[in-house]
């Protein structure tokens, strides 16, 4: 039946190539809003009746706008940058859902696919040089301050938004929050947001090895004091039951511990800027609190005894992972990760998560969002003034926020990693023999990254299992929302504070990491701290919580 | 209209005529100028967002003057890290040269003592080997030899019955790794050019002094040495070249937290500040203030080798 629709519209598509040398102008742009409404009704078949009926009114407005026809006649290419993790690759671009988009729309994206392991550079010289891509994709491919320093390389989309992005449009009216996130100091909206579909509140839970528990006949450690007697015995004894007891790493890390691990100390970092809101709604810069000392006190005895890895921090991720998935036996005791089969490769079986542990004071905090971890984010998108048509890039972006889009940009396409019921609910498939969940996403589609925006009544339709991927996280999710702290929320700053953090924060955080690494590993905590906190004022501490301070008084202003 | 000087006349008239005389020589050369002005000289006018607010959008030449001119040197003088990176440099710099210079002209005296050419050959080209290792790659091995949980050094401690040092977590001994790494990866590589230089010596120069009944060690003081040191002040002075401006990959590799302290040197900080945090006039700044003490420093050595050996570069 799609492909029936397909036929119909190339056929249409030929037609009209062929019919633009001859008829009139005024004619051509009449039978064009005809194919335009034609592919709108094929894509929107199986979509709420909703959004159907919302997009109906989008080709209707968008022919009635005959100078700034969206969708082109003849094939039109867009250059479009988007980063990946690490060595992921293109092949999201081969998701069913962006090839029809391609057919329906005319457009034939160029895709520019850049790994973010070397993006930190790469980024800087494409900036410098001052020639970027027609449209960007994905929120770590730009951060808040690349876009402010080189505000003039990028278009306000305030206008196009309101005129060509009917879509994203309703989506602002429905969820007032997405026009908070992308609106910068100045005003202007330099980015398009993202509402994510079925996401968990807690971020990473504390994961332990269940087979080692049970060869050493031990409990589910529950408080701070008993996780540290298990990870003792996890040391001290054959825990994985190869003969050898000095093999088992009870907690490892590359470059530097998980700050995760200060989380039953109250110390929750979700956005990496070591802010944290307390529940007076007072800030706190958590490397000067007295918890974050205790903490670290805390990781100096798990280090003297032995059962933090010495190489922690002076291995690099390829060496903690050959531990971690180590062929012979599982050499790692205690971690914190999203879900457990995603650190452990072969042996994910063999662990389980728990509840967040509880702390000295006798209570339980976990790291999270109650909107849902990352859910809205700004910088999905943008669009460069070396755009040839923003109109046409802006009416193409828009066709990303339906729900449909969403979940298949998200996920993968319907056919291959969605079910479509006929209920019209959605579920999603198994992914492959010896593949994680997760990765089998990220490999179908543009997962995290990427327009999308899913209304919360769309999301009743989406049926996730709750024993893999997603399903399985928001059901470990579960665990810890009851615990979860406020967030440091996702603030604008200007271009002036941000030029200023990025000098104040190279200085500063190195200096906590360092200090706190040699804190860890040799002790001496409390007769350093004074002379830290000094020495943390003298690189401008004060400055920087000043500007953070700001930047949250403004976010929370703009919230009332 | 203008009084020429016939000394200079004469000399530039001179010029010509060796140009036109030996006109296929400087066609070889002309490439090599063409490259070095397109890619070495006229890039070198962006040194200048030193001394600007330098925005891409706005481009070099119109960004804005910072205000005041010097107000990304100061910002640097006045930082934490101005002592640090400067002291970390210099140290890792002078230590590597004082043991990285001698040894290769050691191992180049060695090989030339090597009468059995199938095995000086054969030592030469495994001596050379690591040198073509790349740098990521080279780091990477350091770290497993030295890890003291599987490497090959917590192996020898384990066989001993001792627990390994963890020595990549050490500020102290940082400088010792990188030095003594580099030397092992470039000592054959660096002792070739030496090589060359001896086998050019005159073979009547040691029959001479075997003549004189010269033992082999006074012929590698009296004849070999002697024979080097042109060769070797050369080389001194581009290294001196080099001095200040320290490999960053290797260098930014083998960082971490444990030995950030004696690892973080200005071309790693540059980067940091300038490529991941586009701070770029503040790194221009920075790396400007550093390119100008290594020439300083370059114009010293050339002027003392020059007073002393009468062999200079400039």
């Amino acid at each position: 039946m799609k492909l029936g629709k397909y036929a119909n519209r190339s056929l249409l598509t030929v037609l009209l190539a062929a019919g633009v040398a001859t008829v009139p102008l005024a004619a051509c742009s009449g039978s064009s809003s005809a194919t335009t409404s034609k592919s709108t009704e094929a894509e929107t078949v199986a979509a709420t009746s909703q959004a159907a009926s919302d997009s109906q009114t989008v080709s209707d407005s968008n022919a009635s706008d005959s100078s700034n026809e969206p969708l082109s006649e003849e094939p039109v290419t867009l250059q479009i940058l988007t980063t990946r993790w690490g060595s992921m690759g293109d092949s999201f671009t081969q998701n069913q859902w962006l090839k029809d988009l391609e057919a329906s729309t005319n457009v034939t994206p160029e895709w520019q696919v850049q790994s973010l392991n070397d993006w930190g550079e790469q980024k800087s010289i494409m900036l410098a040089s001052g020639e970027l891509p027609e449209v960007i994709l994905g929120s770590q491919t730009f951060n808040d301050s690349d876009i402010l320093n080189n505000s003039e390389m990028f278009l306000d989309l305030t206008d196009l938004i309101d005129q060509h992005m009917p879509n994203l449009k309703a989506a602002m009216e429905e969820t007032p929050e997405l026009k908070q996130t992308i609106t910068f100091t100045d005003g202007k909206i330099y980015s398009l947001p993202r509402k994510l579909p079925s996401r968990p509140e807690t971020c990473n839970q504390p994961i332990i090895n269940k087979t080692w528990l049970d060869n050493l006949g031990l409990e589910e450690p529950t408080t701070i004091d008993e996780l540290t007697t298990v990870l003792k015995a996890f040391k001290e004894q054959d825990a994985n039951g190869n003969g050898d007891t000095t093999d088992e790493y009870p907690i490892s890390g590359a470059k530097g511990l998980s700050m995760d691990l200060l989380n039953p100390f109250g110390i929750t970092d979700l956005n990496g800027n070591h802010m944290m809101v307390e529940s007076d709604g007072s800030l706190v810069y958590y490397p000067t609190a007295e918890n974050y000392k205790e903490g670290l006190k805390w990781l100096n005895e798990l280090y003297q005894e032995g059962i933090i890895d010495p190489e922690s921090f002076t291995q690099d991720q390829t060496m903690l992972d050959a531990k971690r998935k180590n062929e012979s036996v599982a050499l790692v005791g205690f971690d914190y990760a999203w879900t457990p089969d995603s650190l452990f490769g072969q042996w994910s079986a063999e662990y389980e998560a728990l509840a967040p542990i509880i702390g000295p004071d006798g209570k339980q905090y976990a790291g999270g969002d109650a909107n849902g971890v990352s859910s809205i984010v700004r910088n999905e998108a943008e669009i460069t003034t070396s755009c040839q048509n923003p109109e046409l890039a802006a009416a193409w972006l828009d066709r990303f926020y339906t729900g449909e889009a969403s979940i298949q940009n998200f996920w993968g396409a319907i056919g291959t990693v969605i079910t479509q019921n006929n209920d019209g609910t959605y579920t999603l498939n198994d992914p492959p023999e010896g593949t994680s969940a997760d990765a089998w996403y990220w490999d179908q589609s543009l997962r995290d990254f990427g327009p999308k925006y899913v209304s919360s009544e769309f999301q009743e339709k989406i049926k996730l299992s709750s024993t893999s991927g997603d399903g399985l996280k928001m059901e470990l999710s579960k665990l810890g929302d009851a615990y979860i702290t406020t967030p440091f929320p996702n603030v604008i700053y200007t271009a002036e504070e941000s030029e200023q953090l990025a000098t104040l924060t190279t200085d500063i955080d190195k200096y906590v990491e360092s200090t706190r690494a040699e804190w860890v590993s040799n002790g001496g905590i409390d007769e350093g701290w004074d002379a830290y906190v000094a020495q943390l004022k003298d690189l401008g501490l004060d400055d920087m919580i000043q500007i953070y301070t700001d930047a949250y008084n403004r976010y929370i202003a703009q919230a009332k | 209209m203008m009084k020429t000087n016939p000394l200079n006349q004469s000399r530039s008239h001179r010029v010509m005529l060796s140009i036109r005389k030996n006109w296929g020589l400087y066609l070889l050369l002309l490439p090599a100028l063409v490259l070095t002005i397109c890619f070495a000289y006229i890039p070198m006018y962006g040194v200048i967002i030193a001394f600007k607010d330098f925005k891409p959008a706005q481009g070099i030449l119109g960004s804005r003057w910072a205000d005041p001119w010097f107000k990304y040197f100061l910002k640097f003088f006045k930082s934490y890290q101005f002592k640090t990176t400067i002291s970390n440099t210099l140290l890792i710099n002078i230590y590597s040269l004082l043991v990285g210079f001698p040894l290769p002209v050691v191992l180049a005296l060695m090989i030339n003592q090597l009468s059995n050419q199938r095995f000086r050959k054969g030592f030469q080209t495994i001596t050379c080997m690591p040198h073509f290792i790349s740098t990521v790659v080279m780091v990477g091995m350091i770290m497993l030899f030295l890890s003291p949980g599987s490497g090959i050094l917590g192996n020898l401690y384990r066989l001993a019955g001792k627990e390994a040092p963890n020595l990549m977590a050490s500020a102290t001994a940082f400088p010792s790794i990188y030095v003594w790494s580099d030397i092992w990866q470039h000592v054959g590589w660096d002792s070739i050019i030496y090589i060359a230089a001896l086998s050019a010596v005159d073979p009547t120069l040691y029959e001479a002094a075997t003549v004189d009944g010269a033992s082999r060690w006074q012929k590698v003081v009296a004849i070999d040495l002697p024979m080097l040191i042109p060769t070797m002040i050369i080389l001194m002075i581009l290294r001196m070249g080099n001095l200040m401006g320290l490999g960053f990959e290797k260098v930014y590799l083998m960082q971490n937290d444990m030995n950030i302290r004696a690892s973080e040197v200005i071309s790693t900080y540059v980067y940091k500040i300038g490529i991941l945090s586009a701070q770029y006039s503040y790194s221009a700044a920075i790396n400007m203030f550093n390119t100008i003490i290594n020439f300083i420093l370059l114009l010293a050595v050339n002027q003392i080798s020059k007073r002393l050996s009468s062999t200079s570069l400039l």
